[in-house]
């Protein structure tokens, strides 16, 4: 009267095989993995349908006999550990035996390999667990594996893969990560006949970053070295220079031992450290391989492998947080500080503040106000009604990069520069909107985009154009801004459409668009407004004054925040007692 | 034109149009009327079937009526490609005097454009188009190759009509000019060869290039002047024959003739056209000199390294424009404002690629920057004269010129906008005149200048305020009225608009001469960009095809390491099977392939052709390591072809061949020979076979790889000391084969023929009845297939030089006497003819006896 009972093989594998093989790009993972263990220096990987329906990754390393071959597809079966005691010593990415096996459990699957001191290659077939066919082709020394039905046999867990465009999306960032990981490995993707990846020869980090990614991060991202000696940590990696922010974590990595894993915690430390030069929602790129001794790290401690667990967690990230701000500090010093040319360029710098502020020189004869106490910010404020100011409105200087102090007909002015400037250009874009008022542009502008964002375009370009943009494809990863909303002053268009994809980086982005039309246009014009620490001169103050002062009845930001405060000269008088 | 077509009575413009006509017979005529280029007659046929535009006819219906088709002026450039596509010529006849004056208007053919000759916007990718020329200089031929896009013109080898074939085979000219006395020679070679290019007869008498410089000055009424000779190249170059440009599909693929698949597609990632030129003839000419291919395996290896360096290249060098055919277009007067402003953007991308070359230091690198470094003036010049944005095609039109480049069009432009100034004073004037605002004063180019009042409107105005407008123009709810002062202003504003045209057509006039002042420096500049290009489109392929630079070796010695066949690699990628190749003077001077059919011997056998000629041209090679040879000559025998249309069989066309590889192969030659003796009979094909192996060894001694179906050779070469066997290697497994591509030690005596027929589909009753004869034919031995028998001593021929009035050189006399007598009808047969007969086979029979 038994109850319990062994699961037989198969079943057990596709059970596993939950754990693993979730998607096209977690085959594609452990097996590139398997390839690098393999010591290949040329990877290539071909999808059909993004990856769902058919996987083939092609390498040239040292192959896998043909005796062994049936067996590389048990459960449990490794060339990589013998024992317990070699995952403390691991050097390999795969150990857990598991892949290939649950790879064949949910899929059909044919690997052919030839190994050197052969002439031939041995080929298998396995369909969904049972061997079909086994015979004999050529090939040079290495490994091919190709997997086609995925998930044929359970349509469930088919049907909740994505789109082709976002599997490959995902596949596509993992081949990425990968190729920095192992700058001297050559990569090449190609999906449905086209080429997406084909990295090029160097074995410099910073130029396999720069091959994967846009060209207009060329010369503002920084290699990076630390040893530290006493704890054998070994950092180095591509960090960018202060002046390049984004506004998600999405260009961001992190490598251990040449895996890439996902740590909150070691990124945090890292934008810790560029603290100061960031504001709290900006955050920096970068790509990171930390080295340390196999016997300080645990990997076995998910089936995917993306987390590791550190023997000396602390050791390690203050190592890091270390290296990074005392390189940072070195790299500033060394940069010269950047000025403002008489028009804004069309990427805002900001000011180191390891310089002193440049600030324009305030009158000896006016002390810092006091704000008496009979005075409250608020009474002040809401008791205005602010009057269509028909007289002029005279900049007197701009205090400490962020606010604008004014002379006006009925008091003194102070302006929330950013803020100003945000509603001002709020007002632009929604009159245009509003009017569907769009210019095409003389010179489209190109955009850099990442295979996540080029899948967001793909998806929802044409909703842009409720706000007078038009995109077109130009590449997989460039796009084209024809048109424009009308607006006075050149607006920094590129930034305003990469921000709105960072922004809205879900799934409901396509919602976001045309219901939340206000939200978006409220952040197109806070990431164009000038900044908060941004310096301008005179004349770009009274330009911007100009513009915002004669708003009729509008005195916050779009988000609400005030932007304007009056001191009137009538109350000035009575505070001095002068009435 | 057909007799019957002529119309009975000719107006002016007609008679006309035939006087012209009489000297263009050959041509296809375009005639100006108006806004349209009109064809009649045959032309008009001719064109409204290749062209699918409407076939009308003039006059139609009345004495006169000639058939007729036509286009309008501004769309020509399309419709007479599409007629230079389809062979003809076609001569441009305009308008050359005022149509206001009267009388008929003066025409005149302006040019002449011909497929060798034509010079178009948009050529398809890449494409080269050539027009050569075949003269006779004493008793010697020769033959000149121009582009006349770019204006080089190079002689072709050769002094013979099949050494004129052959360059014109590889060249592939669009148009050939002979003198018409040898027309009738050429016209039945060129048929018989497929050749395509269209044959032109000249009158002049000179030299191949003078020939090409005179035709195209009198086609195009222009100076030629962009015409430069190219400059005689320093170093030596190896020639390869048309066969092996052909077999080795070096730039252009075997069946339908385009550029993909070939040699120069796989390791072509040029960006601009003169790179793409460049590496064409690069190909075509490789080198034979150690320095020269030094030189630029250092610029290669150079920018392998340095991906990130070649991305900005890259990504700057498209901007870079065809300068050679933009001087090429200035000269032939078919050059546009949008040329001129490519000129431009071209130059503003030189200081781009200086400054992304600059700051490598590597000396190699550093020494393209002199090239490119353009010193001229023209920069400056275009610089301050143009506008980039919004340039037109005609140099008339638009506003292309920048403010305060010319004066005279500056004051001519400023009266344009006093204009409008003006008209909208005389609106503000008529207004208080008349006595309403409700006026508007308008310019528009059809009904020119008006003053319009609403119907309405008009009813409230007194007629005397408007005795000074006179009608012009009634709408349905308005009226349109002109007066003098606009009749002045209309004048003048037309004038203007007149003077402006004029003055912008002779600044551009003088642009273009300014630009043709700089032109040999402009030639170099793109020649220096054309090196530029090329160097960094191999070390690309280098770069993501994992080639490696090539050694120089000693003694003539070639080993290569794993090579890989370019075309084939590529596509396959790590389903190829790389191998080694070792050929030298001592031991391994020939190296004979056996094996079966689709084994990979061909395809091994022009790997070693085609990276032999890549390393000979100064590119990197595929493979893991190469030791080359600089070689005289390249010889190649592949593929079984007849052309029966040349009268000749596939037997015949491989004699053909190999006899030009023996009688010029030295020992410093390199040969490849892909079977010999097929189609023939086996016997015949076998002796020949073996003939030219031991020729090839012990005379002309020089490298060969011979694949070869001959199992008997394998004992031959076995014996041979300085002679190696090889083979593919197969696997059976299961009682299938699959091939391995691996060239091993050692023949094979098998050819696995039933096996590769299996796999290729043929019926399995076929198959079955096949297997069994083969059994029963090797255990006759008659064949025999598993090991070869060993070969009589007496059969092996020593090294001994053949005597060149050899008996074997001919058929014997003896075996024709044998002919003789079986020819011999008897019974119509006299006796005294029996008797002479015998007489005459006695003699032959003695001569014989007495040469032995």
């Amino acid at each position: 009267m038994s109850k319990i009972h062994l699961l037989p093989e198969h079943i057990a594998s596709k059970i596993a095989a939950g754990e693993v093989v979730e998607r096209p790009a977690s085959i594609v993972k452990e097996l590139i993995e398997n390839s690098i263990d393999a010591k290949a220096s040329h990877i290539i990987v071909t999808l059909r349908s993004g990856g769902k329906s058919l996987i083939e990754i092609s390498d040239n390393g040292s192959g896998i006999d043909s005796d062994d071959m049936p067996l590389a597809f048990l459960r449990h079966a490794t060339s990589k550990i013998c024992s317990i005691d070699d995952l403390d010593s691991l050097l390999s990415l795969g150990f857990r035996g598991e892949a290939l096996a649950s790879i064949a459990a949910v899929s059909t699957v044919s690997i052919e390999s030839a190994i050197s001191k052969d002439i031939g290659a041995s080929t298998l077939t396995i369909n969904h667990g049972k061997l079909i066919e086994q015979g004999k082709s050529s090939r040079v020394p290495g490994t091919t594996i190709c997997i086609e039905h995925l998930f044929a046999k359970i349509p469930a867990r088919k049907k909740f893969l994505k789109s082709d465009r976002q599997e490959l999306a995902v596949t596509t960032r993992l081949i990425q990560e990968f190729s920095l990981s192992y700058p001297d490995i050559h990569f090449e993707l190609y999906n449905d006949g086209k080429k997406i990846i084909n990295t090029t020869g160097e074995k410099d980090l910073l130029e396999r970053f720069y091959d994967i990614f846009s060209r207009t991060s060329y010369s503002q991202m920084l290699p990076l070295k630390y040893i530290d000696n006493q704890s054998q940590i070994r950092i180095h990696g591509v960090i960018s220079s202060p002046v390049l922010k984004r506004a998600t974590r999405t260009q961001q990595m992190i490598c251990i031992n040449g895996r890439v894993i996902k740590d909150f915690r070691l990124c945090k430390v890292i934008e810790d450290a560029y603290h100061g030069f960031l504001l709290s929602s900006e955050h920096p790129i970068f790509f990171v391989h930390i080295t340390l001794p196999a016997a300080d790290i645990d990997v076995n401690v998910h089936p995917r492998k993306t987390e590791i667990r550190f023997a000396y967690p602390d050791q390690v990230m203050s190592t890091l947080f270390h290296a990074v701000k005392t390189f940072l500090a070195e790299q500033i010093l060394t940069v010269p500080v950047q000025k403002f040319a008489e028009t804004p360029s069309r990427y805002h710098v900001g000011s180191p503040p390891l310089s002193p502020p440049e600030q324009l020189i305030v009158p000896p004869t006016s002390p810092p106000f006091p704000i008496p106490s009979s005075f409250h910010i608020d009474h002040l404020f809401t008791k205005m009604d602010i009057p269509v100011e028909e007289k002029p409105v005279k900049v007197l200087s701009q205090i400490k990069n962020s606010y604008i102090l004014c002379e006006a007909e009925t008091g003194l002015l102070l302006f929330d520069q950013h803020a100003a400037h945000e509603r001002y250009i709020y007002e632009e874009l929604k009159h245009s909107v509003d009017n569907r008022t769009t210019q095409p542009l003389l010179t489209p502008i190109t955009i850099q985009v990442t295979p996540e964002q080029n899948v967001l375009l793909g998806e929802c370009h044409q909703l842009y154009e409720a706000f007078g943009f038009i995109l077109e494809q130009n590449s997989p990863s460039t796009w084209l801004i024809t048109q424009v909303p009308v607006s006075k002053k050149e607006l920094d268009y590129e930034n305003i459409i990469l921000v709105t994809l960072e922004y809205t980086n879900k799934e409901n982005f396509k919602q976001a668009l045309t219901t939340k039309k206000d939200d978006i246009l409220h952040t197109m014009a806070c990431k164009a407004a000038v900044k908060f620490n941004d310096h301008l001169s005179i004349p770009e103050l009274q330009n911007l004054i100009d513009n915002v002062a004669y708003l009729p009845g509008i005195y916050t930001c779009p988000h609400g925040r005030p932007f304007r405060l009056e001191l009137k000269y009538s109350d000035l008088n009575s505070y001095f007692k002068r009435t | 034109m057909a007799e019957n077509k002529l119309p009975k009575k000719l107006t002016p413009m007609l008679r006309q149009y035939m006087a012209i006509k009489a000297n263009y017979q050959d041509t296809i005529l375009l005639f100006r009327l108006g806004d349209f280029y009109e064809m009649f007659g045959s032309d008009a046929e001719i064109s409204s079937q290749v062209l699918h535009i409407a076939l009308t006819a003039r006059h139609k219906g009345s004495e006169n009526e000639i058939a007729m088709c036509g286009f309008p002026h501004f769309s020509a450039e399309q419709y007479i490609k599409k007629l230079i596509k389809a062979g003809h010529k076609v001569a441009i006849c305009d308008q050359t005097s005022d149509p206001s004056l009267p009388g008929i208007v003066e025409r005149q053919v302006t040019r002449v454009i011909t497929p060798g000759t034509i010079v178009s916007d948009t050529e398809e990718e890449h494409k080269i188009r050539l027009l050569a020329a075949i003269s006779k200089n004493n008793n010697a031929w020769e033959i000149a190759f121009c582009n006349v896009s770019t204006g080089e013109i190079f002689p072709g080898g050769g002094t013979t009509i099949p050494d004129l074939i052959d360059q014109i085979r590889i060249r592939d000219p669009q148009e050939i000019l002979i003198h018409h006395d040898h027309h009738g020679i050429f016209v039945p070679i060129i048929e018989q060869g497929h050749i395509r290019g269209l044959l032109t007869n000249v009158t002049t008498k000179a030299a191949a290039q003078d020939m090409i410089g005179t035709y195209i000055r009198s086609t195009q009424q222009s100076t030629a002047e962009h015409l430069y000779h190219s400059a005689v190249e320093e170093s030596k170059k190896i020639t390869i024959d048309e066969i092996t440009v052909r077999n080795l599909e070096l730039v252009r693929n075997n069946h339908d003739g385009k550029v993909y698949g070939s040699l120069l597609d796989t390791i072509n990632a040029t960006i601009t056209a003169h790179g793409y030129r460049l590496l064409h003839s690069m190909l075509l000419h490789p080198l034979a000199e150690r320095e020269a291919i030094q030189s630029r395996l250092n610029f290669v290896e150079a920018l392998k390294e340095k991906g990130q360096l070649r991305r900005t290249l890259q990504a700057n060098l498209k901007c870079i424009s065809d300068i050679e055919k933009i001087i090429a277009k200035i000269v032939l007067r078919s050059a546009s404002p949008r040329d001129l402003g490519a000129l431009l953007q071209t130059f503003h991308t030189l200081p781009q690629l200086l400054e992304a070359l600059k700051p490598e230091k590597s000396a190699v690198i550093q020494s393209l920057i002199p090239g490119i470094a353009y010193q001229g003036a023209v920069s400056q010049l275009l610089e301050n004269a143009i506008e980039m944005e919004n340039l037109p095609q005609s140099a008339e039109e638009g506003n292309w010129i920048k403010g305060g480049f010319d004066k005279e069009l500056d004051a001519i432009k400023n009266t344009f906008s006093q204009a409008q100034d003006w008209l909208k004073n005389y609106e503000d004037e008529e207004k208080k005149k008349i006595g309403t605002d409700q006026i508007k004063v308008r310019f528009n180019n059809i009904t020119g200048c008006f003053l319009e009042i609403s119907k309405a409107n008009l009813k409230n105005i007194p007629v005397e305020r408007t005795l000074h407008l006179t009608r012009k123009q009634t709408l349905v709810n308005a009226e349109r009225f002109a007066s003098s002062a606009l009749y002045e202003f209309e004048a003048e504003y037309v004038a203007s608009e007149e003077k402006s045209r004029k003055r912008q057509a002779v600044i551009f006039q003088s642009l273009c001469a300014d630009i043709l002042k700089e032109k040999d420096l402009l030639q170099i500049l793109a020649k220096k960009l054309a090196e530029l290009d090329v160097w960094v489109s191999l070390a690309h392929i280098a770069d993501l095809q994992h080639y490696v630079r090539p050694e120089f070796s000693s003694d003539g010695k070639l080993e290569i390491e794993a090579g890989r066949h370019p075309i084939i690699a590529k596509k396959l990628g790590n389903s190829f099977v790389p191998n080694d190749t070792k050929l030298n003077h001592e031991d391994e001077q020939l190296v004979l392939i056996t094996g079966p059919n689709m084994g990979g011997k061909s395809t091994y056998l022009r790997q070693v052709a085609l990276i032999e000629i890549l390393f000979l041209m100064g590119s990197f090679v595929p493979a893991k390591r190469a030791s080359l040879p600089i070689i005289d000559r390249l010889f190649t025998r592949i593929g079984a072809q007849d052309h029966l249309l040349r009268g000749m069989s596939t037997f015949m066309v491989e004699m053909t061949e190999t006899a030009n590889i023996l009688n010029h192969a030295t020992k410093d030659s390199l040969i490849i020979l892909d079977e010999i003796g097929r189609g023939t009979s086996t016997y015949d094909g076998l002796s020949i076979a073996w003939a030219i192996c031991e020729y090839l060894i012990h005379h002309i001694q020089a490298k060969t790889l011979f694949a070869s179906h001959y199992h008997e050779l394998i004992n031959v070469v076995e014996s041979l000391p300085k002679a190696e066997n090889a083979s593919v290697a197969i696997a059976e497994y299961n009682k299938q084969i699959t091939f391995l591509y691996k060239v091993i030690p050692g023949g094979i005596g098998k050819s696995y023929g039933v096996e590769v027929a299996k796999r290729a589909g043929l019926p399995l009753d076929v198959l079955d009845h096949a297997q069994n004869i083969l059994a029963s034919l090797e255990k006759d031995s008659f064949h025999s297939s598993s090991s070869p028998a060993p070969i009589p001593a007496q059969l092996i021929v020593p090294p001994t030089p053949l005597s060149p009035s050899s008996p074997s050189s001919s058929p014997s006399p003896s075996s024709f006497v044998l002919d003789q007598l079986l020819d011999i009808n008897i019974d119509s047969l006299t006796p005294l003819d029996a008797l002479m007969k015998l007489k005459d086979m006695q003699e032959k029979i003695k001569t014989e006896k007495d040469n032995l």
